[in-house]
């Protein structure tokens, strides 16, 4: 029977003392803990056999001067270290801070580009002229804010929803602005609606006739001019 | 031991010699870490003796292990009292910072390349526990470490013996068990 074969030997027979193990093994105990220990070594097999099987590693781990020149570095790591150390730790990489940052970044950027800017782009204000008809053209004008789209309102008598009638938007000089040649864009009183873009849109005054294709009468046209200031 | 003490005193030839390699060994290795390898094995055998011729004349067996010991440690005090009142011989005749400090052995290349390695991994891993091997490197005792690390005695042992065992584990299958 070999010594001390009468305890366990696959765990220590008091753990509160037990605990001291790696303090004891790289000398760090005090002389009254250190003096527990090893008499706590003459009964217990388990950290006997531990204090044994590890005795030249903790040797070298306490005693190596490249071992201690190795801790020296990593105990005091520099900036980058530290750094590349909180972001790339040993860990599975599906949880490693990069990698985190990059899947959030890839969810994050489109759906700002997408919910932001499309956003943006739906709320983008609209500049409302309900145009009044006149024989000839206004001495003021519409001043614009920039940016902003312009929906032109006007009105033509007994139009009918869903007939197709010709617009026609003409700057100053003659020259064709705008021209549709089946607009059904009235509604049941007559009201008809048309979105121009700010952009399009110079200073100066727009002759807009509307006419129906169909109606050869004299009374079949209604004209507008719509001034718009610098 | 208090079997095998039992069993000697009752004039078990057998026990005895198995009283004596329980306490060789143990003493041995207590030894080593008090004093180095060089004189160890002698004070163990010493003190091992004295055990053997003594026992017998104790009234019981209730502190034969704090008795035993102190043998021991009585052995290895009056060592280091010898060999603070000799001389120092030391090959380069410089004097050690620390003379009851036992001399660091020759390491073994392959197991201290092994261990660098896994050290490496285990402080990216632990940075606390560099920390604390540091601290130890530097000649600081737990009271000084808790102190500047902020921490508990009992929670510096315990983060100690969890790296122990990582380290023990990536010795043995060269990597650590998170990994």
């Amino acid at each position: 029977m070999s010594p001390g074969n009468y305890q366990m030997n696959n765990q220590c027979i008091d753990p509160e003392i037990g605990i001291l193990l790696h303090a004891y093994e790289l000398k760090l105990l005090d002389e009254e803990n250190a003096t527990r220990f090893e008499m706590h070594l003459l009964k217990c097999r388990y950290c006997f056999e531990e204090v044994q099987l590890f005795s030249e590693e903790s040797d070298i781990l306490h005693a190596d001067n490249k071992i201690k020149n190795l801790t020296a570095k990593e105990a005091f790591p520099g900036f980058v270290k530290r750094l590349w150390r909180y972001l790339w730790p040993e860990m599975p990489v599906i949880f490693r801070p990069v990698v985190e940052i990059l899947i959030i970044l890839l969810i994050a950027v489109p759906a700002w580009f997408v919910f932001h800017g499309r956003g943006e782009k739906q709320v983008r204000p609209i500049y409302t002229i309900a145009l009044m008809p006149l024989r000839s053209a206004p001495e003021s004008g519409y001043k614009l804010s920039s940016g902003a789209d312009v929906l032109l309102n006007f009105v033509y008598e007994n139009a009918a929803p869903q007939k197709k009638y010709r617009i026609e938007i003409r700057d100053k000089s003659g020259q064709e602005f705008y021209r549709n040649d089946s607009f059904a864009g009235f509604d049941k009183y007559g009201v008809g609606q048309l979105l121009v873009t700010r952009n399009s849109l110079k200073a100066g005054i727009y002759h807009m006739i509307i006419e129906d294709p169909e109606d050869s009468s004299n009374l079949n046209r209604q004209e507008y001019y719509i001034p718009i200031m610098p | 031991m208090m079997r095998l003490i039992d069993l000697a005193r009752g004039g078990d030839r057998a026990a005895e010699d198995e009283l004596f390699q329980f306490l060789h060994v143990r003493f041995l290795c207590i030894a080593k870490r008090r004093i180095g390898e060089k004189d160890a094995e002698d004070l163990a055998q010493d003190a091992c003796l004295t055990v053997l011729q003594k026992y017998k004349s104790l009234p019981d067996n209730e502190h034969l292990e704090a008795w035993a010991y102190n043998i021991l440690r009585n052995k290895i005090g009056n060592y280091l009292q010898g060999r603070l009142l000799k001389p120092h011989s030391g090959v380069t005749g410089k004097l050690s910072g620390y003379p009851l400090e036992p001399q660091a052995k020759q390491s073994d290349p392959m197991l201290r390349s092994v261990l660098t390695g896994c050290l490496r991994k285990l402080y990216r891993v632990y940075p606390r526990y560099a920390r604390a091997i540091n601290l130890s490197h530097q000649g600081y005792g737990t009271v000084e470490i808790c102190r500047r690390m902020a921490i508990t005695p009992n929670h510096l042992y315990v983060m100690l013996n969890r790296c122990r065992k990582m380290l023990r584990e990536c010795i043995e299958s060269g990597k650590l068990s998170n990994e």
